[in-house]
């Protein structure tokens, strides 16, 4: 079975958050770079599909498109099993939008051939999560997002799938061989010995161009949307509880900076660890938290 | 490809990747191994690459190639006090010719830059490895094992380039528990603006960048502030000292926003967005604070091995750990030569150092980390200088004092005789 | 030529085909914004095996018309089922605008949409800016909500929106109008949808989402340890309480990012809130504001999480949290509780 997994570098928004990213300035230290988690948990859930006993039936490339850095996902992802590795990259590729990335994974799914392709279910930075989606309806593939886990039916040439349905639901859902799901998850990929690491530096990354892939410049920018530009968006008005007008001015200032976080009781209770622990599952039962067998 | 290795490195910083690269090119086998997703993903420090000859020597057209923003042309000492600023500009035209004398830099740039220089000449870069331990033979350092990973890294030499926390050398017992009073703590503002902006406000053509060290910021606390200009962006920081810090009782952040109120600084920043806030430990501690540099199997350099310095003017590191970088790389390899690896083999990178700028410089500033403790001196003496130019530029229809006789008037009044002459003597033997 | 600026709406029908969902509420409030804008009316699509008559809603939340598809492939959401049966209405209609939520519909169905179609999606969207009515600009959040893109259609096909929950209001319209209804069946087939739904997972306390869970344990920094964080899910267990947790947590990967709670995750507003080795940040507790009750524990004392806090607890968890498991163990064995 031959599966395909892309894969995207992000920056991590979490790390910058103090002081934002500039529309302005090309933003060159300390980015903090990543795999998307998404597409970690994709890749992890492919590997799994790769039992050791039947190594050979099931064959992984990793794709992902972005410039030589990325080559050091896909090397870990040799590292921790996957059998090819394939970078697409064109010299004037600069913030590709999810249609033009499509475009382009279409055409290397059409050159490798695919029975199953994983994509992450958004990025954690731009968050479109139309990758998958999109490629699925230029293929006439079917498409299953978010999905939470797999099992292969080989032999029906279909696979189970688990997804998020929304609020805490999950649907389960048949698929037929060939298809495309998108994963979500934060996938934490396994660390590859040291062994298999070095081994993988060694190992060969293809480099494909959009003319490789049979798709003209043309063809690639002829994209229904544009980014226009970037901006700062103006603070949401948060939702501050009415101040506490028995408190003297300058107290009042002061809860208003701490966003309005209203003081509580703070009822603190004391005892030794065996009489806390009693105290806090009194607590429990008296909150309907854990409910009191019915009877005397 | 080979698992065992001629020299392991830990650190791709730019001791390490120099390291890497000195022993590439002598064709060993070299393992880099760095914990960052890439070299200098985490890496952060004010942004001066200072004129480095070890790195003209091995890399001769590294500022073409290289990625750097600005060549330093303009360096501006400023004295602050909280209204005024008084400051002294040099400008000299040898700065404007290759190799110049220091560019600003991003370090996770440069630092990827660096370590792929040396990847390309055969060194073996691991990333995502956090070496964890060392492992021993016969007593001997002989490899590191990796957090999370299975297997170990064995070789017949380990260089220790892992930073100013150096784990590896804690963990081979060369270094004793930090003092706060030999570390400082950098904090740094990296503050978007305009190309032209910034080459209309600090008077610069090209990539000429200016660098400004300001003394007297730092709200009585050791230390002092700087600026560097980058293409499109300025870094703003300070490096104070982790005990004046810690008895202040304010954040870093703090610290840094009061020299950004500063109003000679305000201008230099107006209009500017900010892009990323950082801090870093520096070890400050000077010569008196390093640790032992080699033992058996095993050196240690760069900020590891406490080499990094400041003056209360200067503050150098990348330049002092890319050499040492190079020097404990010919160590391993006169080490290699003779299949010896052991601490009396390896003692001749202690006598390289001692002999080199590094050590002579560093005994040379011996006294700067007791001097930066000076309170007077980033309190003081710059309130003095404005004082003496206030007087002096200010025409309010009265005879002007002699210049000289104003001096020692405003600083009597400030200081008093007998700290000034002790603290002459501490300045001049610090920086003379 | 000017073209009539119609606006689609994809409301989704909650759990049992119920109601409309109170974000698809929102929509339609968007969508009315926009039809005032640019002059033109509301279409609710609603899509289902045999949906019940929401005009009331629609025309309250000013749908002009609503175009109902029947049909029994469509009881279930399938992005194939809903794409084949929407293809044909749009190629004849030409929307100028279709929105859909963000959610798991929407995101799977308006990318499929866009490649039959041959047009594009903008995903996520927090914002429409109608200053130019014919050209209509599109904000939406990107890093963590720190900047927005600003993002522009380049076709005159369909523009397809899907709306990002979180930025959506619902505010009914000022007169209910009268919705002409219009039931559609595609007639679709069993062969050309491929995917085939087998059985829907009840949300329980562990997949639930935080934001709808009646107990939240949450675990900080001082309870996400390797030694304490299976502990703590276990408690969740018995206790049958949804896993929440604090940024550091998430960014260390132990806790998945969808349980972050605070100013920067979701906000939660459970009925009980037990914080456990939570130090009490604002950025945190901004979003636990509205729990009934606040439970703390951490081992210090002056932590500020107990200022936020109904009862407090100064102990380290390594002591209490083993002796709370095993007294509520006790208790079920025994019978005391259920
Ligand atoms: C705010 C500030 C401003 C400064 N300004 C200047 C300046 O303007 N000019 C100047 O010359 N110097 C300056 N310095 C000092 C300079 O940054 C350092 O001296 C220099 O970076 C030291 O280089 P290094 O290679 O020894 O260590 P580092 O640059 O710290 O590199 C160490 C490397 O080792 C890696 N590492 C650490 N532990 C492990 C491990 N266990 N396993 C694997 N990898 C590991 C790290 O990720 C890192 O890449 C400044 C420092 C600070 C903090
Ligand atoms: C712009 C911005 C947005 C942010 N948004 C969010 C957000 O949305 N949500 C969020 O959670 N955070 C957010 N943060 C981070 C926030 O500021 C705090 O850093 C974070 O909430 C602290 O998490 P913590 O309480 O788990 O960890 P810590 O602050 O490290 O606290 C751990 C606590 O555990 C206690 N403890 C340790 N061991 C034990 C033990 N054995 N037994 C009992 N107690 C123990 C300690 O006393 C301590 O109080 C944001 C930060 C920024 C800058
Ligand atoms: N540059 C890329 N290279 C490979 N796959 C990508 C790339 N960008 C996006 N993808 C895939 O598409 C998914 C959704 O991405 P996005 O549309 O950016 O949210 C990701 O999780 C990846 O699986």
């Amino acid at each position: 079975m031959k599966i395909i997994v892309c894969i995207k570098e992000v920056v991590d928004p979490a790390l910058s958050l103090d002081f934002g990213l500039s529309n302005r300035v090309v933003f060159r230290e300390g980015l903090p770079l990543r795999l998307n988690p998404n597409d970690a948990a994709a890749l992890a859930m492919a590997l799994g599909l790769k039992s050791p006993d039947e190594a050979a039936q099931v064959e992984i490339t990793l794709i992902s498109i972005g410039p030589e850095r990325v080559e050091s996902y896909l090397k870990n992802g040799l590292a921790l099993g996957a059998d090819r590795a394939v970078r697409i990259w064109g010299e004037d590729f600069t913030n590709l939008s999810s249609h033009q990335k499509a475009r382009l994974l279409t055409g290397a799914l059409s050159f490798y051939g695919a029975d199953l392709v994983f994509t992450g279910a958004m990025s954690l930075d731009t968050g479109n999560g139309q990758v998958g989606p999109l490629i699925a309806g230029w293929l006439g593939l079917p498409c299953t997002g978010d999905v939470v886990s797999i099992e292969l039916d080989e032999e029906q040439n279909s696979i189970n799938l688990t997804r998020d349905a929304g609020r805490g639901e999950r649907e389960k859902v048949q698929c037929p061989l060939p298809t495309i799901i998108t994963v979500r998850g934060e996938g934490k990929l396994p660390y590859a010995t040291l062994d298999r690491l070095i081994e993988s530096k060694s190992g060969e990354v293809m480099l494909l161009t959009p003319a490789d892939l049979g798709i003209s410049n043309e063809e690639l920018h002829n994209d229904p949307t544009r980014v226009t530009d970037l901006v700062y968006p103006r603070p949401r008005p948060r939702k501050v509880p009415p101040l506490d007008s028995s408190l003297p001015a300058f107290h009042r200032i002061l809860q208003l900076l701490e966003g309005g976080i209203s003081k509580r009781k703070g009822l603190m209770l004391k005892g030794s660890s065996e009489e806390l622990a009693e105290r806090l599952f009194e607590l429990l039962k008296e909150e309907g938290v854990i409910r009191p067998a019915t009877g005397p | 490809m080979a698992k065992y290795f001629d020299v392991i490195i830990v650190g791709a910083g730019p001791a390490g990747s120099l390291a890497a690269l000195k022993l590439a090119r002598a064709g060993l086998n070299v393992c880099l191994v760095e914990r960052g997703q890439y070299p200098g993903a985490k890496n952060m420090f004010g942004g001066l690459l200072h004129n480095t000859p070890v790195l003209n020597e091995m890399l001769p057209d590294f500022w073409e190639r290289a990625p750097l923003e600005r060549h330093v042309y303009k360096k501006v000492l400023a004295f602050m006090t909280p209204e005024s600023a008084v400051s002294l500009t040099f400008e000299n035209e040898n700065f404007e010719q290759p190799p110049y004398n220091g560019h600003t830099v991003f370090r996770p740039a440069f630092d990827s830059w660096l370590a792929a220089e040396a990847v390309r000449e055969g060194a073996l870069l691991l990333c995502d490895c956090t070496a964890e331990d060392i492992i021993k033979k016969d007593g001997r350092v002989a490899g590191v094992t990796v957090k999370g990973r299975e297997g170990t890294l064995r070789g017949n030499i380990v260089i220790a380039a892992d930073g100013v926390l150096s784990f590896m050398a804690e963990k081979a017992g060369l270094r004793k528990d930090f003092k706060a009073k030999n570390m400082g703590v950098g904090i740094k503002l990296l503050l978007g603006l305009p190309e032209a902006t910034i080459n209309e406000r600090f008077h610069l053509v090209r990539d000429e960048g200016a660098d400004i060290s300001f003394v007297g910021t730092t709200g009585g606390m050791g230390g002092g502030g700087f600026l560097y200009t980058n293409r499109e962006s300025i870094s703003v920081g300070m490096v104070v000292h982790l005990d004046s810090l810690k008895a202040s009782g304010k954040a870093p952040y703090e610290v840094l926003d009061e020299l950004l109120q500063h109003p000679q600084v305000r201008k230099l920043v107006k209009g500017a967005v900010p892009l990323e806030y950082s801090a870093h430990l520096i070890p400050e501690g000077g010569f008196t604070a390093m640790p032992q540099v080699y033992t058996d199997g095993m050196m240690v350099a760069g900020d590891a091995a406490g080499l990094c310095y400041t003056n209360g003017i200067n503050l150098e590191g990348i330049n002092l750990s890319m050499t040492s970088g190079v020097l404990a790389a010919e160590t391993a390899i006169k080490a290699l030569e003779v299949g010896d690896y052991s601490a009396r083999t390896l003692s001749l990178y202690k006598k390289k150092l001692d002999e080199s700028f590094i050590i002579k410089d560093m005994k040379t500033f011996k006294n700067a980390a007791g001097m930066m403790h000076l309170e007077r001196l980033s309190r003081t003496y710059p309130q003095v200088l404005a004082g003496i130019l206030e007087k002096l530029y200010r025409v309010e229809g009265m005879p002007r004092s002699k210049l000289l006789r104003l001096a020692r008037k405003e600083a009597l009044k400030e200081v008093g005789l007998k700290n000034l002459i002790a603290d002459g003597i501490k300045i001049g033997r610090a920086l003379l | 030529m000017a073209r009539t600026r119609n606006i689609w709406v994809l409301p989704e029908i909650n759990g049992n085909g119920e109601e409309i969902s109170k974000l698809s509420l929102g929509l339609l409030t968007e969508a009315r914004y926009v039809a005032e804008k640019v002059g033109g009316t509301v279409t609710a699509l609603v899509l289902g095996d045999q949906t019940q008559d929401y005009s009331d809603v629609l025309g309250r939340h000013g749908v002009a018309k609503a175009d109902i598809f029947q049909d029994p492939l469509l009881q279930n959401f399938s992005a194939e089922a809903y794409a084949a049966a929407l293809l044909p209405r749009i190629q004849s209609e030409k929307p100028w605008l279709f929105l859909m939520g963000h959610t798991t519909i929407g995101r799977e169905l308006a990318p499929r949409l866009a490649a039959l179609l041959g047009t594009g999606v903008i995903s996520k969207c927090a914002k429409i800016e109608l200053s130019e009515p014919e050209s209509p600009k599109f904000y939406r959040p990107v890093y963590g909500d720190q900047l927005f893109q600003e993002v522009i259609f380049q076709t005159d096909n369909t523009m397809l929106v899907t709306m990002d929950p979180q930025f959506l209001n619902v505010s009914p319209a000022a007169r209910a109008g009268k919705v002409r209804a219009l039931t559609i069946e595609p007639n679709l087939t069993a062969e050309s949808i491929k995917t085939r739904h087998l059985d829907y997972l009840p949300a329980d306390f562990q997949t639930v989402d935080v934001t709808d869970a009646d107990t939240v344990v949450s675990a900080g920094m001082g309870a996400a340890t390797d030694e304490l964080l299976p502990m703590v899910e276990e408690l969740a267990g018995l206790i049958e309480g949804a896993i929440g947790t604090t940024r550091p947590v998430v960014d260390g990967g132990k806790i998945s990012r969808e349980r972050m709670i605070g100013q920067t995750g979701r906000v939660v507003s459970p009925e009980f809130y037990l914080a456990l080795g939570i130090s009490g940040a604002t950025h945190h507790v901004g979003g636990i504001q509205d729990s009934r009750k606040i439970v703390a524990v951490n081992r210090d004392p002056r932590a500020p999480i107990f200022q936020s806090s109904d009862v407090g607890i100064s102990a380290d968890l390594k002591d209490v949290l083993p002796k709370l498991i095993e007294r509520i163990k006790r208790a079920k064995n025994n019978g005391e509780i259920l």
